[in-house]
């Protein structure tokens, strides 16, 4: 009854505050007249009696305010209270409140910053229709995964899949010139199959796919990219059906697909490609099952699993082997994963250490405000236990407490989004072009959320533990608290200086665990810098030309710009030489290509002979700096008529000539699909690395852009990277290519200008992010733990100040206290340190992954940096202890 | 002693004390502000107006309840009186208190002793 009747009061109050105003105000008015009229009974005159009344009861006004602020009352009421009482209490206390509020800020912010990241690469759906049933093709050798698929492969899961994939594409990319007036745009191209938009559940805007008789036939069709649609044609509505000229080839275009479409490749990136275009597979020409170079996804059909879907594309491929398509055992595999963790699980792991690492930091931010606030609390201390004794309940001052944290975790919070937002921006401007970075590291409502989830729950876990120290003292100890105060309440109890003690221990364990791992990825670092690439990085710089087909029509004319380009560069007295290539190491993947050794019959546990290959001008190997090991490289007198040469690294050398000279030898290479179809090994170059400074050295060989004709089109790369050594700066480099490119021909485009130092440093790009970032949250860690140590120091000195005198007094000498004092500090740390230590053994396995030649227990660096925290410490631990023996004995204790 | 500490002793001891008139019987706002100067014997001064805070704060609390009701000349006036759960916490208050002033008196004592 009581309880229901409480409710409808507060239910009232809230509804009809006028009338409860009023009515408050009628109660005192009573008051006061009855007080009046007593007043006048006793004697008084009728104003005398009205005034003494009205004094007696004192300013109406502000009791009518405490009555609205106590009607407030329980429940969400009392917050609203508590919150404004904490609002109070932290205006007056403007450093605590600021030092509080931008250590959150900083937590909370970069929490927040690196959630972004986490939440749109490793969360959400993928820009697919149904992505779940999208599927990444990938072929393996060796159990090297990630392999591409070959043209007859793709033909056979079309045919003999259909029951289990709905769709099966295949792609490449490629370039074409787009030209307007003298202005000409290189267009990033996707070389795609009939079935591929559909596989991956792409609408297009206007218009329609491609056919498959298109697909098959290459015909000269279009898709064009609405981004370009809009810039070039300015959206026209009858661009589909139109003839336009790409590459000096008349294209129809047939269909416009939205901008917002990335081929599984493309996702992060800013942009995906401009345009499409047969890749021109004709089942009735394709009959090697090599050179893998095609990307494949797939659509499982409706009803069927994953997992059957998989089951049947791994037993084609080992019916295939068991068939004897593939003429030696290589190893070969098929499998189909899903989409998505082909292009998030490479991701995870570095993405994950950061978010924890980030974790980690707002923990030691949170620690040290909730030791701010217990120091603070301190002063408070009697308060506190008055209140407890007169009734107050231990659960209202917890939620007092709670509550002032929650006020500042709210204003870390808000503070937070500005530091995310600010770091974000920072970031952002910072990143290597090219990614699509304006979505990657963006503030959006998911990320808004999670900010302000994290931030009242930061408030409400740190605001915690002052609470529960707090209420550990109850009203029982009011007498001890009373009994205290004598001796000054700002040093706090012992006990809480325990919980404070403990708390910077934490911190410390916390940041151990952040150092031991920015110094594993710092050392992993220098340990990848110090990968010999085996090519020169320095004074070269590279820049990729493209020759339309009209204007090169034949293989001749392709052959004969290069060398012509190349002479002449190399004629500038400038350049020291100049080459080019198909491929860039460190910067693409290569396909590969099977060969047969000449005379040599393979034994059956022998595995494939298979090689990544390159084309290459002659120059292009002395350019970049490979040595030669043996024999000679490529020269002007291996032309197309002349017999076919091939050059191999040491690696494919070893691997089926161990111990012999191969030079003279003779493959055969890839079948129908390449000229020459016969080539003598000329020579012998070392090792590049490249597909990466930690992937192992794959067979490579390099054959002559001269002499080498691809499969599909018979012709020699139209494609290459022109590279220069130069110890001209980069831009003067440049400028230099494009004049000499443009002498020859003012028509052709040149794009991804790029020096190898930029190479190598793009392919080291996601270790040095990596360890940047937890380097930053380290020292940013040291530092709040440092000063957590500072702190604990000069509250423990601040409370032994007395003791400190009288024990000079008595004659102990000043590097006496000063080791008391640094021995509270070794304590501290011993625990810190020992809590790290587990710490990082438990937490380091995270990284594994992502160190190279480091070991997550390497014990060099793990006592390096438990020493740099060590020194840190003790160091901030003896400036605290410095106002111990400044203390004059004398003068301490005449104050007492 | 702060500011914030006094007013913090007095709005506790009020609150004991607002209960404590209303376990007789239930009153009027005046009626338990001349009660309280009656029983404290003009004691413990407090200042009339904060009575009615505090009343707001006990209703709040449910350990008090009101009515609209008459005064004897017949002007409509609000009566308290005390809730179950308020002659619980009445009870309650007066162990503590009682310990409280026993220690105090206890502390007091002794630091008599130690001048003597």
């Amino acid at each position: 009854m009581d309880r229901l009747w409480q409710w409808r009061e507060r239910l009232r109050r809230l509804v009809f505050k006028s009338r409860v105003e009023r009515e408050v105000l009628d109660e005192m008015q009573f008051h006061i007249d009855m007080e009046a009229r007593e007043r006048r009974e006793q004697g008084l005159d009728a104003n005398h009696a009205r005034r003494a009344a009205r004094m007696d009861f004192g300013n109406v006004e502000r009791y009518r305010e405490e009555a609205r602020e106590a009607r407030l009352g329980h429940g969400v009421d009392t917050l609203v209270g508590d919150a404004r009482y904490s609002l109070r209490l932290l205006r007056r206390h403007p450093g605590f409140t600021a030092s509080a509020v931008a250590a959150l800020a900083l937590g909370i912010g970069t929490v927040t910053a690196v959630f972004s990241l986490v939440s749109s690469t490793l969360f959400g759906a993928l820009p697919y229709a149904e992505p779940d049933r999208v599927a990444w093709i990938a072929t393996s050798w060796d159990g090297v995964p990630d392999g591409g698929i070959s043209p007859a492969e793709y033909l056979d899961f079309r045919e003999q899949l259909v029951e289990v994939f709905s769709h099966v594409g295949v792609y490449a990319f490629g370039a074409l010139n787009l030209t307007e007036g003298d202005r000409t745009e290189r267009l990033r191209t996707a070389l795609i199959t009939e079935e591929l938009l559909p596989a991956l559940g792409v609408e297009l805007v206007r218009g329609r796919n491609i056919t498959r008789e298109e697909s098959e036939s290459g015909a000269s069709v279009l898709l064009i990219g609405e981004s370009l649609w809009r810039e070039r044609w300015d959206a026209r509505e009858d661009i589909v059906g139109d003839t336009i000229s790409i590459s000096q080839t008349a294209f129809e275009v047939v269909g416009v697909f939205p901008e917002s479409l990335r081929l599984p490749e493309e996702i992060w990136l800013d942009s995906g490609s401009r345009v499409m275009t047969p890749l021109g597979i004709d089942p009735g020409s394709v009959t090697n099952r090599g050179s893998h170079f095609l990307s494949g996804v797939a659509r499982t059909a409706a009803g069927v699993s994953f997992e059957r879907s998989r089951g049947a594309i791994e037993a084609l491929a080992q019916r295939w082997v068991a068939d004897g398509e593939y003429p030696v055992d290589m190893g070969f595999e098929v499998t189909a994963m899903p989409l998505d963790r082909f292009l998030r699980g490479p991701l995870r792991a570095p993405v994950v250490a950061i978010f924890v690492a980030v974790g980690l930091l707002l923990l030691i931010a949170c620690t040290n405000v909730a030791g701010l606030m217990l120091a603070r609390t301190d002063l408070r201390s009697r308060e506190m236990a008055l209140r407890s004794s007169l009734g107050a309940e231990r659960r209202r001052i917890v939620q007092q407490v709670v509550t002032e944290s929650t006020v500042l975790g709210v204003f870390g919070g808000i503070f937070g989004l500005v530091v995310a937002t600010l770091a974000l921006a920072a970031a952002r401007a910072t990143m290597p072009d090219g990614f699509d970075w304006q979505n990657l590291l963006q503030i959006d409502l998911r990320v808004v959320l999670f900010g302000s989830l994290l931030a009242i729950g930061t408030g409400i876990v740190f605001g915690l533990i002052p609470a529960l120290a707090l209420g550990a003292v109850g009203g029982r100890r009011l007498v001890r608290a009373l009994g205290s105060s004598s001796s000054g309440a700002n040093q706090g109890s012992p006990s809480r200086s325990r919980w404070r003690s403990a708390l910077v221990a934490a911190e410390l364990a916390l940041t151990l665990v952040l150092l031991v791992a920015a110094g594993l990825l710092f050392k992993s670092f220098n340990e990848l810098l110090d990968v010999d690439p085996g090519y020169r990085t320095d004074n070269i710089a590279s820049t990729r030309v493209s020759l339309p087909a009209t204007s090169y029509p034949e293989s001749s004319d392709l052959v004969r710009f290069y060398r012509e380009v190349t002479s002449s560069l190399r004629a500038r007295p400038e350049v020291d030489d100049a080459g080019a290539v198909t491929n860039l190491p460190l910067a693409t993947r290569l396909g590969d290509m099977n060969f047969r050794i000449d005379g040599r019959t393979m034994p059956e546990d022998v595995r494939s002979p298979a090689a990544d290959w390159q084309a290459v001008t002659s120059g292009y190997l002395e350019t970049m700096g490979i040595p030669l090991l043996e024999g000679r490289t490529f020269s002007s007198q291996d032309r197309a008529d002349s017999p076919g040469v091939v050059i191999v690294n040491q690696t494919l050398a070893e691997m089926h000539w161990p111990g012999e000279s191969p030079i003279g030898a003779r493959f055969a290479l890839g079948g129908d699909m390449t000229q020459p179809e016969t080539a003598e090994i000329i020579g012998v170059v070392a090792d590049v690395k490249h597909s990466g400074l930690t992937a192992d050295t794959r067979p490579q060989m390099y054959l002559s852009h001269e002499q080498f004709r691809f499969w599909n089109s018979g012709r020699a790369p139209a494609s290459l990277e022109l590279v220069v050594a130069s110890r001209l700066p980069p831009s003067s480099v440049q400028q230099l290519m494009t004049e000499t490119v443009r002498r020859i021909d003012p028509n052709l485009p040149l794009s991804e200008f790029r020096t190898m130092e930029q190479v190598r440093a793009g392919s080291v790009a996601i270790p040095r992010l990596l360890m940047s970032l937890l380097g930053i949250f380290a020292i940013t860690a040291m530092l709040l733990a440092t000063v957590g140590v500072y702190g604990v120091t000069a509250q423990v000195v601040g409370r032994r100040l007395s003791e400190f005198g009288l024990r000079m007094a008595l004659g102990a000498r000043r590097a006496d206290i000063s080791l008391g004092v640094l021995r509270s500090v070794a304590i501290l740390l011993a625990s810190g340190v020992a809590a790290g230590l587990l710490g990082a053994f438990a937490g380091t396995r995270l990284l594994r992954s992502q160190l190279f030649q480091v070991d997550p227990l390497d014990p060099g660096v793990i006592v390096s940096v438990a020493l740099l925290m060590v020194v840190a410490a003790l160091a901030a631990g003896m400036l605290a202890a410095r106002r111990a023996v400044r203390v004059d004995p004398a003068r301490l204790l005449r104050s007492e | 002693m702060t500011e914030k500490n006094r007013s913090e002793l007095l709005q506790g001891t009020l609150d004991l004390l607002i209960l404590e008139t209303l376990q007789l019987e239930p009153k009027h706002g005046w009626g338990i502000s001349k009660r309280i100067q009656q029983l404290s014997s003009d004691v413990l001064v407090i200042q009339q107006g904060s009575l009615y805070p505090a009343l707001y704060r006990l209703q709040d609390k449910g350990l008090i309840r009101s009515r609209w009701g008459e005064s004897e000349e017949g002007r409509r006036v609000k009566v308290y009186r005390l809730t179950k759960k308020g002659a619980r916490q009445l009870e309650a208050e007066r162990d503590t208190w009682r310990a409280l002033s026993g220690a105090v008196e206890a502390v007091l004592a002794a630091s008599q002793l130690q001048k003597a």
